[in-house]
This record gives structure tokens, C-alpha cells and sequence, in this order.
């Protein structure tokens, strides 16, 4: 078979999945009445843990391990190895590897000489270079499918308006209102005693006593609901508030209490309540982690070169006592400045890396496949754009920390090399 | 700030990550990878510089082949001159000595020719007065006296010659 017979029966390959990725998307769903191939996703903006009592929840009070971090994790410890193991044996003549990993080293230094010249770059690059190649290994590894399969699985068990049909005593007093927490963990306990009477007919149908069937019903009931995490939404739209069980995708106890709180398991996986690995710059957690840093970073590397002198930018007091007052508020304004580029840090790569997650959900939500495709080049493309803005800026920002500024002595260009 | 999910410690965790990873890429890898491009300049840098000498030195040489060269080719020229004048000289030495020989040798032959024709008209002259002496004697049955007949013959010989040389001339 010659390539261009290959190459046009790929390109079918490609139309075909493209006409049945639109066929089993969302929009010709709903144009048919129903549901997509995929589920409808939904938006967490806070990271969720992945670990511990709170599993599949937004974090809150102290340290969780949570999905977001795991990810950070792993793209910390694939560049370790990427590095480890291509620049372990360096050669002269280099193999793939080191050639690859030379590129971009080469590459970052061409970019970085030409903001902060040759010396400081040298100087300053481990933690430039870490920037870049933080921020772009945590994009790039966040499209892989894997990051949006492995989770925490949500079944969604029955309505309200069901569970008062079948007569449970349950107080439904406004479907449109916010049930408080108090009533959450009441339905975890009418959950249990409804798993009890399911359990305990089934361990009597196998042939156990009734009494050793309810007690052994109560252990395994009270445990099963405990696992499965019970939860009342209210969507705000339909009018319904919708029980949720949630729990592992193939877990026992999630399902047996939704089917023991007299619903019916309507979409089994039906989208993931928390996923095992979430790019970890869709925590503002970790931009804002980095924009501090690089705070740090230019406003200390402006205290190295000009000592106290440097914050006389900040606090033009001579010029108040000349009676320029409007120069000294350009002082404060220029502290605010400085704050105000964390912020910019943080909502820059935040946003992005968001927006990007959720363009892919959705993309893959309304036309299953192929689709998407183009639009993972993009987040490609996107996620080199943001680790080199960020490195970037903050290369900027510390060359303008060390450039003298008005009325300073020149010393802070005494090490380096004029500019290209 | 819980919607947006700013949570101090996992904002802990993400410094001290990220500082662990800085660390971690300078000594693993930063440190190996730019010692690697900096020795990698400076040999190309020496290697450069090296051919630059070696550059240097070819044009060197080259100038100084050329010049041999040229030196070469004039001497050449020089002893092609040299050659083409001893040549000339001894072209010219060995024909005047061969016109010189060919005139002694000419100068021998003739002499020998002449000397070979005299004796032939002497030997000629003599059987041509026996014979006529013979003959005369024939003719007039008689014999006559030796030296009057020797006489008588010479005598007609050179009137003869005479004659000759004169319808030669």
C-alpha cells in the first residue's frame, strides 16, 4: 500500500470519526433529544483532594494532597529525570536526548542574553529557565487524556421530588431552595437505613439468620454510606435538587446506597466529580506560587544592586522635601505597580490554563471527537506562549530592578555587558 | 478567596516544589549543560582559531610555492636560454668545423681525383702512344725510329690538348 493511498484512507479515518464525533456531540443531542456520548462537565475553578476524608471535595483547612498538587508533582519529577537522564553522560558529540535538552537551554539563554546580556543571564538562569519549563511541562502534561479519564466519579442517584414520592421522610419544604448541611447528613443516615433493609434481605435470601443479617447489614451499611459521599446539589435552573452519591467509579458502597435510597442509577459515570490529575496551573494556587517568587526574585536581585538606595524609587522622599509632590505619589504608585504584577502573574497564567481546560471539555462535550484535536495544538501552543511570557516579564522586570534609575549611581551595570 | 481556591498551604507546598525543582535542574542539569556548551565553544572557538592558522598558513605556503614556483620557472627559463644558446653555439661550432672538414675532405678528394685523372692521362697517354706507335707501324709497315715516333706523338698530344682546352673554352 503506497503512502498516498495511506495518507487518504487516514484522512477518512479522520472525517468519519469527525461525523460521528458531531453525531454523538451534545449539540446534535439536544437537537435529538439526547444525551451526548460524554458527559456535561462541570467547572471547579478550586482544586479538589484526592486523599484523605475530604476526597473529591474543594480543599479548605490544612494540608491535602490534591489533584492539582499530584500533577505539579509529576511534572516535577519528569523533568527531573528528562534532565537526569540527558544530561547524566554529556558528550560532545551529543545523542537525542542531551541534543534536545541543549536546544532548549540554548534557546532559553538566546532569549534571556538579549534582556539581561550575557552575564547576568548566567547568573540568573536556573531560576528563569525553571519558570519556563515549569509553567509549559504543567500545560503540555495536562493534555494528556489521562489527566481528564482517571477520577473520582460522580453518580447522580435521584431527585428530591423521587425520594418524596417514595414516601421518605424527608424534609422537602422548597425545591428551590439550599438544603443546609444538617439535612446532608440526615440523608447519609436515611441512605444507611435504606441500605440496611436492602442488605439485610439479601444476607437473609442467602440464608443467614435474621438477626445476625440485621447486625452484619448495620456494620456493612453504616460503613458503605460513610464511603459513599452524599450530597445535595441545587442547580438552580430546573427547578430540582439533585441527590448525588459520590464515590469511586466502581464502588460498591456508592452504588448499592443509591440504589438503596429508592433511586435508580441513571448515567453510570456520569462525569467525574474530581479527576486524579488536573493541570496545575489551573490552581490559582501554584500561579500565585510563582508570581510571589518571581516577585521576590526581581525586588531582591533590586536590594542586592542598589542596597537601600532601590526603594528610594518607592519612597522619593527627597523629592517631597523639594516639594515635588507629585513625583513622590508617582513613588507610592510605583509600589502599587510592583504589587499589582503578582496579581497580573497570577490571573494571567491562571486564566489562561483555565480557559483552556475548560475549551477542551467542552469542545470534546459538544463533538466527541477529532474536534478537539486542533484545539489541543492551540493549548500547545498556549502553554509555550505563558511559560515564556512569564519568564519573560520576569526577566524584564529584573533587568529594570538592576538598570540605575533616576539619580541612582550606575552601579548595577557594572557586571554586565551592554545590551544587544 | 475559597471559590477562587487560594489555600496557604498548598501555596506552601507549590514554593517549596518549585524550590526543590530549581535546585534539582541546576545540579542535575543546568550546571552539566551550559559547562558542555561552554566547552563546545571553546573548542569550536579553538578550532576555529586553529584553522584560521592553518588558513593562514596554506596561504603561507601557497604564496611561497608560487614564489618557489615562479623562482623555478624563471630559472627554467634562464637555463632553456642558457641550453638554447650553447646549443646555437655548438650547432654553429659543429657546422664551421664539418664545413671545415667538408672542405678538406672536398680539398682531399679533389686532390685525389686530380691525382687519380693525372695518372690516368699519364697511363693514358702512354698506351695511347704504344698504340699509336703499334698502329703507325701498322700503317706504314715500317719501323721508325723510338724517339722520333716518342717525339712526333707528343707533339700531336699537345696540339691536341691544345685544341681541346681551346673548344672547351
Amino acid at each position: 500500500m503506497n503512502t498516498k493511498r495511506l495518507v487518504m484512507l487516514a484522512g477518512l479515518g479522520l472525517v468519519v470519526l469527525w461525523i460521528v464525533g458531531c453525531g454523538t456531540g451534545a449539540i446534535v443531542g439536544a437537537m435529538r433529544g439526547t444525551e451526548g456520548f460524554l458527559p456535561q462537565p462541570g467547572v471547579h475553578l478550586p482544586p479538589q483532594a484526592i486523599m484523605g476524608e475530604n476526597r473529591g471535595e474543594t480543599v479548605s483547612g490544612g494540608f491535602v494532597l490534591t489533584n492539582t498538587m499530584l500533577s505539579s508533582f509529576i511534572t516535577t519529577g519528569v523533568l527531573i529525570l528528562l534532565f537526569w537522564f540527558g544530561a547524566f553522560r554529556m558528550k560532545v558529540v551529543p545523542g537525542r536526548l542531551q541534543s534536545l535538552l541543549e536546544a532548549i537551554v540554548e534557546g532559553l539563554l538566546g532569549v534571556l542574553e538579549a534582556i539581561l546580556g550575557q552575564v547576568r543571564t548566567r547568573q540568573l538562569f536556573p531560576l528563569l529557565a525553571t519558570i519556563f519549563l515549569f509553567v509549559m511541562f504543567n500545560a503540555w502534561l495536562g493534555l494528556l487524556p489521562v489527566y481528564q479519564v482517571l477520577g473520582i466519579t460522580r453518580y447522580e442517584a435521584v431527585t428530591l421530588s423521587e425520594l418524596d414520592k417514595h414516601a421518605l421522610e424527608f424534609p422537602v419544604s422548597q425545591e428551590n431552595a439550599k438544603l443546609p448541611l444538617a439535612d446532608v447528613k440526615e440523608l447519609e443516615h436515611l441512605v444507611a437505613e435504606r441500605l440496611v433493609v436492602t442488605l439485610e434481605a439479601k444476607f437473609v435470601a442467602e440464608g443467614m439468620t435474621p438477626e445476625a443479617a440485621n447486625e452484619k447489614a448495620h456494620e456493612k451499611a453504616m460503613k458503605k454510606a460513610h464511603q459513599a459521599k452524599v450530597s445535595i446539589v441545587n442547580d438552580g435552573h430546573a427547578m430540582t435538587h439533585a441527590v448525588l452519591v459520590e464515590g469511586h467509579r466502581f464502588g460498591e458502597g456508592a452504588e448499592a446506597a443509591v440504589v438503596a435510597a429508592g433511586g435508580k442509577i441513571r448515567k453510570k459515570g456520569a462525569g467525574l466529580s474530581a479527576t486524579l490529575l488536573r493541570p496545575a496551573g489551573t490552581d490559582m494556587n501554584m500561579p500565585l506560587a510563582l508570581a510571589l517568587i518571581s516577585f521576590v526574585f526581581v525586588e531582591g536581585l533590586g536590594l542586592m544592586t542598589f542596597r537601600l538606595r532601590y526603594l528610594n524609587q518607592f519612597f522619593p522622599f527627597g523629592r517631597l522635601i523639594r516639594g515635588d509632590v507629585i513625583g513622590f505619589v508617582v513613588g507610592l504608585l510605583e509600589v502599587v505597580s510592583h504589587f499589582v504584577r503578582v496579581i497580573s502573574f497570577t490571573f494571567r497564567l491562571w486564566g489562561n490554563m483555565t480557559a483552556g481546560e475548560i475549551l477542551l471539555f467542552l469542545i470534546s462535550f459538544l463533538a466527541s471527537f477529532v474536534a478537539v484535536d486542533l484545539f489541543y495544538g492551540l493549548e500547545l501552543l498556549v502553554g509555550a506562549i505563558q511559560a515564556l511570557v512569564f519568564m519573560g516579564l520576569t526577566a524584564v522586570f529584573a533587568a529594570m530592578a538592576m538598570a540605575p534609575h533616576e539619580g541612582e549611581p550606575h552601579e548595577g551595570r557594572q557586571a554586565q555587558e551592554p545590551h544587544h | 478567596m475559597d471559590e477562587l481556591g487560594i489555600h496557604l498551604p498548598s501555596l506552601v507546598v507549590y514554593l517549596v516544589n518549585f524550590g526543590v525543582l530549581t535546585v534539582a535542574l541546576y545540579l542535575v542539569g543546568y550546571k552539566r549543560i551550559l559547562r558542555m556548551l561552554d566547552q563546545r565553544t571553546e573548542r569550536i572557538k579553538a578550532s576555529l582559531d586553529e584553522a584560521e592558522r592553518v588558513k593562514q598558513d596554506a596561504a603561507k605556503a601557497q604564496e611561497d610555492m608560487r614564489k618557489q614556483l615562479d623562482e623555478s620557472r624563471q630559472g627554467v627559463h634562464q637555463m632553456m636560454e642558457q641550453s638554447r644558446v650553447a646549443a646555437e653555439r655548438f650547432r654553429e661550432e659543429e657546422l664551421a668545423k664539418a664545413r671545415v672538414e667538408g672542405e678538406a675532405f672536398l680539398q682531399r678528394a679533389r686532390q685525389q681525383i686530380r691525382q687519380e685523372r693525372d695518372a690516368a692521362i699519364e697511363e693514358l697517354r702512354t698506351g695511347f702512344a704504344d698504340l699509336a706507335i703499334t698502329a703507325a707501324e701498322r700503317v706504314v709497315e715500317r719501323s721508325l725510329d723510338r724517339r722520333a715516333h716518342q717525339d712526333l706523338i707528343d707533339q700531336v698530344l699537345r696540339e691536341s690538348e691544345q685544341s681541346g682546352t681551346a673548344n672547351r673554352s
